[in-house]
C-alpha cells in the first residue's frame, strides 16, 4: 500500500519567507491607538455581519472559536503543562461565548490537549449549540455534570481553565447556576482564558465580581472593558472583518501577520519571560 | 437540483465502498450508517441544503442530567459493522443551521466519509479545511512575492460545492491581503450560494462577467489561479462553458492552485490530458488521483479526522504541525 509520507524537511521550509517580510515590514501598530468598541457597537458590527455580509452564525462562531485555540496553546504550549497531560477545563455558558467555547475545545483536543467542558445550559441557541457539543462528544471530551464545588478541585485537575461563560451581550449581576461557578473560579490560582470579555464583566467595564483571566483573546476587535484588562497576553482574533465594516466602524486594528488568525495586542506590561512561546513560526 | 442528486448516487454507486482515496481498504465494508441516532436540528430541514436526507430527531440531545460527571464512550463501534441498504445511509450534515459549504456532492473520497463528516462535525469543518487551502495557498506563494497585479489572484468557481468552496477560499485570501477576482458564471440558485456570494461581495471581491479567453491576459492579470471548478463527484461531460475554461486554463503558465482534485480529472485515475496544477490541496484525505499529481506542492487540509475514525478506516494522515490547519505532503515532485 502506498503511503504517503510527511516531508518535514521539505526544501521550503514553513515560514522562510517571512524574514523578507520584516525587511519590508510596514511600520509598527502603534497600540495607543488601538480601537475598542462599545456594547452597542459589538452588537451592531455582528448584526451587519450576519445580514447585510451574509455570514451565518455557525461561520462566526468556529473561526472565533478556532482564534481562541490558537491563542491559547501560543501562550500556554501543551508541552509545559504539568497535570495530567495538558487537562484544561472549558467552562461554557448558555449564549454565544459558550458556542465559541465548544468549538474552542474541539480545536484544542486537534492540538494535543485534554479538554474537558463544563456545558450546564444550552438556551439561547440550543440547535447550533447542540450539534457543537455533540462535536465535542465525538471527540471524546467528557462534559461534566456538575461543577466542582472547591477551588482546589479544579487546580489539581486541570492546567488552565478557559473562560467562555460571557460575553458582550453579558450585563451583570450573574445569576442562578453560574453565580457559584464564577464564585469557585475566582480563586484557583492556575490561569484564566477569557473568550472575548472576562465573564462577569460588563462589555464596557470590568467588575470586582467577575474573573480575573490571566488571557484575553478578543473576537473581532476589544470591548471597551478591555482597557482595564489586567492579566498577561491580549489576542486579538477572529479574523472575519471585512475592510467596509472596519471603515464603518473606524476601527484601528493591528494588521495580522500573514495568514495567522491571531494577532497579540502589545497592551499589557509583560517581561521577556512571559512572552509567549511562538513554536513552529 | 436533480443534477446534483443523479451525479451522486451514481458516484455512491460507482464507488466500491472502504476505498479510501489513496488509501484502500481491503475489507470493502458496505457503508455503515452511523448518523442513524443522530439528533437533527430544527432548521436543517429547511431544505437549505440541497439534497441531503434527514433522520429523525433523537432523544440524543435531551438533557444531560445533573448526576455524577461522565465520559462519552468511545465513538460507537457498532453501526459500523451493520449492512445497511446503501440508499439508507444517505446522511449528510445533520448538524448545522449553517450556510457554509456543504461539500455533499464532492464526496471526500467516499461515501463512508461524508457520512462521519455529517455525523459528527458538520460543515464547521469545510469552513476549517477552506482555511487550511487559504493558508496552504499562502505559505505556497506569498503574497509579498507575487508580481502580478498586487497579489491578483483569479479564484475559478464552477456550478457545485467545489465552486462554493472556491467562494470561501477567496473571502480568506482577501483578509490575508490577496486581490482576489471571481469567475462564477454557474451559481446554484441556493441560499448557500447566495449567501457565500454575498460574502465575497461583502469583501469587495469582483465577480468577472466572462471568461477571459487570451492566455496572456490571464498572464499579465493574475499571479494565481484558483482551480475551484470541480471536485471530486465530477462525472463527465464538461458543460462547453467550462470545457472552454479548463482548455484556457491549461495553457497559462501561471500556477495553478486546485481545490481537492485538479478540475475534469477522474478521481482515480487523474487525466494525463487534463489541468496539471502546481499545488494541489487535498481535504481531510487525499483521493486516489492524488497519486499523479506532477506539481510542486501537495497540502493536506481539513483537520478534524477524530483519531476513532482515523485508525476504524486505516487512514494513514500525517499530524498536523502544533496548531496548524494545513500540513505539507512529499510530493517527490519538486
Amino acid at each position: 500500500m502506498d503511503r504517503i509520507s510527511v516531508n518535514r524537511f521539505s526544501f521550503r521550509r514553513k515560514g522562510s519567507h517571512k524574514k523578507n517580510k520584516e525587511e519590508n515590514a510596514e511600520p509598527e501598530f502603534n497600540f495607543s491607538t488601538l480601537s475598542y468598541i462599545s456594547q452597542d457597537e459589538a452588537e451592531k458590527m455582528n448584526e451587519e455581519l450576519l445580514s447585510e455580509y451574509a455570514f451565518n452564525e455557525v461561520q462566526l462562531l468556529e473561526l472565533a472559536g478556532y482564534s481562541s485555540a490558537v491563542a491559547t496553546a501560543k501562550c500556554y504550549p501543551v508541552e509545559k503543562m504539568t497535570r495530567d497531560n495538558g487537562a484544561i477545563l472549558v467552562c461554557c455558558g448558555p449564549g454565544y461565548n459558550g458556542g465559541v467555547g465548544l468549538v474552542c475545545a474541539r480545536h484544542l483536543k486537534l492540538f494535543g490537549y485534554r479538554p474537558t467542558v463544563f456545558y450546564p445550559v444550552k438556551s439561547n441557541m440550543a440547535s447550533i449549540c447542540d450539534s457543537l457539543s455533540r462535536q465535542c462528544e465525538s471527540l471524546d471530551l467528557p462534559f461534566l455534570s456538575y461543577f466542582p464545588s472547591e477551588s482546589h478541585l479544579i487546580q489539581d485537575s486541570y492546567n488552565l481553565v478557559v473562560d467562555a461563560l460571557f460575553g458582550f451581550r453579558f450585563k451583570p449581576p450573574v445569576k442562578d447556576t453560574f453565580a457559584s461557578v464564577i464564585e469557585t473560579l475566582k480563586k484557583v490560582e492556575i490561569p484564566i482564558c477569557s473568550v472575548d470579555v472576562p465573564s462577569g464583566w460588563g462589555a464596557e467595564s470590568a467588575s470586582p465580581d467577575g474573573l480575573q483571566p490571566e488571557l484575553l483573546i478578543s473576537i473581532a476587535a476589544p470591548k471597551r472593558c478591555a482597557k482595564l484588562f489586567q492579566g498577561k497576553f491580549h489576542y486579538l482574533g477572529g479574523r472575519f472583518v471585512p475592510r467596509t465594516l472596519e471603515q464603518k466602524f473606524d476601527l484601528k486594528l493591528p494588521p495580522y501577520p500573514g495568514t495567522d488568525c491571531v494577532v497579540e495586542l502589545k497592551t499589557q506590561k509583560s517581561t521577556e519571560d512571559e512572552k509567549p512561546d511562538d513554536t513552529g513560526e | 437540483m436533480s443534477d446534483r442528486k443523479e451525479k451522486r448516487s451514481k458516484s455512491e454507486g460507482g464507488i466500491p465502498p472502504g476505498n479510501l482515496g489513496q488509501f484502500p481498504n481491503e475489507n470493502n465494508r458496505s457503508i455503515p450508517d452511523i448518523a442513524a441516532n443522530v439528533p437533527l436540528m430544527e432548521s436543517a430541514r429547511d431544505g437549505q441544503r440541497g439534497t441531503e436526507k434527514y433522520h429523525e430527531k433523537s432523544e440524543m440531545a435531551a438533557g444531560k442530567g445533573w448526576g455524577v460527571a461522565y465520559y462519552k464512550q468511545d465513538y460507537p463501534e457498532r453501526d459500523l459493522d451493520d449492512d445497511v441498504n446503501p440508499n439508507d445511509t444517505l446522511v449528510q450534515d445533520v448538524s448545522s443551521t449553517a450556510v457554509l459549504t456543504p461539500l455533499d456532492d464532492d464526496l471526500v473520497g467516499e461515501v463512508k466519509e461524508l457520512e462521519d463528516r455529517g455525523n459528527w462535525t458538520g460543515r464547521f469543518d469545510f469552513l476549517m479545511s477552506l482555511l487550511g487551502y487559504s493558508v496552504g495557498l499562502g505559505n505556497c506563494y506569498p503574497v509579498e512575492k507575487l508580481t502580478q497585479g498586487n497579489g491578483a489572484v483569479l479564484v475559478c468557481c464552477g456550478p457545485g460545492n467545489n465552486g462554493g468552496d472556491g467562494l470561501v477560499c477567496a473571502r480568506h485570501l482577501k483578509l490575508f491581503g490577496y486581490n482576489p477576482t471571481l469567475f462564477y458564471p454557474k451559481k446554484p440558485n441556493k441560499p448557500l450560494f447566495d449567501n457565500l456570494t454575498k460574502q465575497c461581495q461583502g469583501m469587495e471581491l469582483p465577480f468577472l462577467s466572462e471568461f477571459p479567453t487570451d492566455v496572456e491576459v490571464i498572464q499579465r492579470s493574475y499571479s494565481l489561479v484558483v482551480d475551484a471548478l470541480f471536485g471530486f463527484s465530477f462525472q463527465p461531460p464538461v458543460r462547453p462553458l467550462f470545457a472552454g475554461v479548463i482548455d484556457t486554463l491549461k495553457k497559462v503558465e501561471t500556477p495553478i492552485c486546485s481545490v481537492d482534485v485538479p478540475s475534469g480529472w477522474n478521481v482515480e485515475e487523474g487525466d494525463p490530458n487534463g489541468l496539471q496544477p502546481q499545488l494541489l490541496i487535498s481535504l481531510t484525505a487525499p483521493k486516489r488521483c492524488a497519486k499523479l499529481f506532477k506539481g510542486r506542492f501537495h497540502y493536506l487540509g481539513g483537520r478534524f479526522v477524530p483519531r476513532a475514525l482515523e485508525q476504524k478506516y486505516d487512514l494513514q494522515l500525517p499530524p498536523y504541525p502544533g496548531t496548524d490547519c494545513v500540513v505539507e505532503l512529499n510530493t517527490g515532485n519538486s
